[in-house]
């Protein structure tokens, strides 16, 4: 199937191709959801080689267990949710640790003069640790809710919990974040 | 000027993020807007969640490396991976209420749970008896069953199963002769709570074990076919 008529299928339609064994359909649901996925293990992980290895399994699940797809949540939910799991399993057997990794912060302007760089460099990496001060569980419903825009039900079946712990997981998530600017002198950004 | 309970607004702040993203259900968006709009002190806290919005869209996007896809692909293609493939759920389910009214239905032959009526008659020549039935309190009777057979050992037994809950029925037993004629008459008021025990008891095994199949049946791995999803 070509890949203009591949791309104007919903997810849904793509998952029926895959259980038929459609490799085409599953390259064009790699295609949508590979980067908010490998973004979302890796600020979770803080490991790019450990995120890569996690989103080729949460793919490979999806490829194995597509028959069991019930439909009760979206597709990219389920997704989410396999990816997840796999991040979660992957950092019980690992340390936390809430090292940002100095290769993630963002391209400095290069119009800005150079010091207004090294302001901008210096305020990405103090944004980058105060998110990463956050424990995996408050990163995970922060990024979800406010980076993946997902409505707080789907977060509740993303993380498998109730729904009443999504919004207070977030609300702690939201407090500590700008207790930490605050408190290395950032409250202004 | 109303003030806002800190429950109140606990409940309201926590709802900030998803009405700044616009996923809040309809109803309560409202709620939302209708309460910023009372209450200006949660606009404080609106504008720490766009502090916050903007802090996390800010983030910097990477992409995988493409071997990733390459791998993923060449898994797929070279070790040929098995595809675990089960029942879809609503044929699973489907038979699961299947066996469920199979199972109530044959539970409820075997064990008859219902009103029992126990009776001896130590007289001969009896050619059978009429049960009668009324709801408590009424003299409309209905024959509710006949007991052709007269047992040697003088005991008879019938189990009434069409009983309901709330329910209090008055049985009339009638003595029957070989001439036809009416020998005896007695009558029990039985409230049909006694039977209420065995028929939970049969509904809710039979519902056990419906749930049971469908638990089996959906997680039972078949040869492979091909299902479409709906």
């Amino acid at each position: 199937m070509k890949d203009e008529a591949l791309q104007a299928l919903s997810d849904l339609e793509l998952l029926q191709r895959i259980i038929e064994g459609g490799e085409a359909a599953f390259e064009e649901l790699y295609q949508r959801y590979n980067v908010p996925l490998f973004n979302y293990l890796l600020r979770l992980t803080h490991d790019n080689i450990a995120a890569e290895e996690l989103l080729q399994d949460a793919f490979l699940v999806l490829w194995q267990e597509a028959c069991s797809f019930r439909g009760e949540a979206s597709v990219k939910t389920w997704l989410f949710r396999i990816a997840h799991h796999r991040a979660v399993s992957w950092l019980r057997r690992r340390p936390e640790h809430s090292h940002g990794d100095p290769e993630q912060l963002p391209l400095a302007d290069a119009t800005a003069g150079p010091e207004d760089q090294a302001i901008e460099a210096w305020k990405s990496r103090e944004v980058l640790a105060a998110l990463d001060s956050l424990s995996s569980k408050h990163r995970a419903v922060l990024e979800l809710a406010v980076f993946y825009e997902l409505p707080y039900g789907e977060i509740a079946e993303v993380i498998q919990c109730p729904v009443g712990t999504v919004k207070s997981r977030v609300s702690y998530a939201r407090r500590s974040l700008l207790q930490y600017l605050k408190n290395h002198g950032l409250s202004e950004l | 000027m109303r003030i806002l309970r800190k429950s109140h607004r606990s409940k309201l702040a926590a709802l900030l993020p998803w009405y700044l993203n616009r996923t809040l259900p309809p109803a309560e968006q409202q709620q939302v807007e209708r309460e910023l709009q009372k209450h200006p002190e949660l606009h404080q806290t609106l504008n720490e969640w766009h502090t916050v919005q903007t802090l996390v869209k800010g983030q910097q996007v990477q992409s995988p490396s493409p071997e990733v896809q390459a791998r993923l692909m060449a898994q797929i293609r070279a070790h040929n991976l098995p595809r675990r493939q089960t029942l879809p759920p609503w044929l699973a389910r489907s038979w699961g209420l299947m066996v469920t009214l199979a199972m109530l239905c044959l539970l409820w032959t075997v064990f008859q749970p219902g009103i029992q009526l126990r009776w001896q008659v130590s007289q001969g020549d009896i050619a059978g008896f009429h049960i009668y039935r009324a709801p408590a309190g009424s003299t409309d009777f209905t024959l509710l069953s006949e007991v052709a057979q007269p047992s040697a050992a003088g005991a008879y037994r019938f189990v009434d199963t069409t009983v309901w809950r709330g329910q209090a029925y008055t049985y009339r037993i009638v003595t029957l002769g070989r001439d036809g004629q009416q020998l005896l008459s007695s009558e029990i008021i039985v409230g049909a709570g006694a039977a209420l025990p065995g028929q939970l008891s049969v509904a809710l095994t039979s519902v056990l074990l419906g749930w049971s199949a469908v638990l089996l049946l959906e997680r039972w791995p078949i040869p492979p076919r091909r299902y479409q999803l709906r």
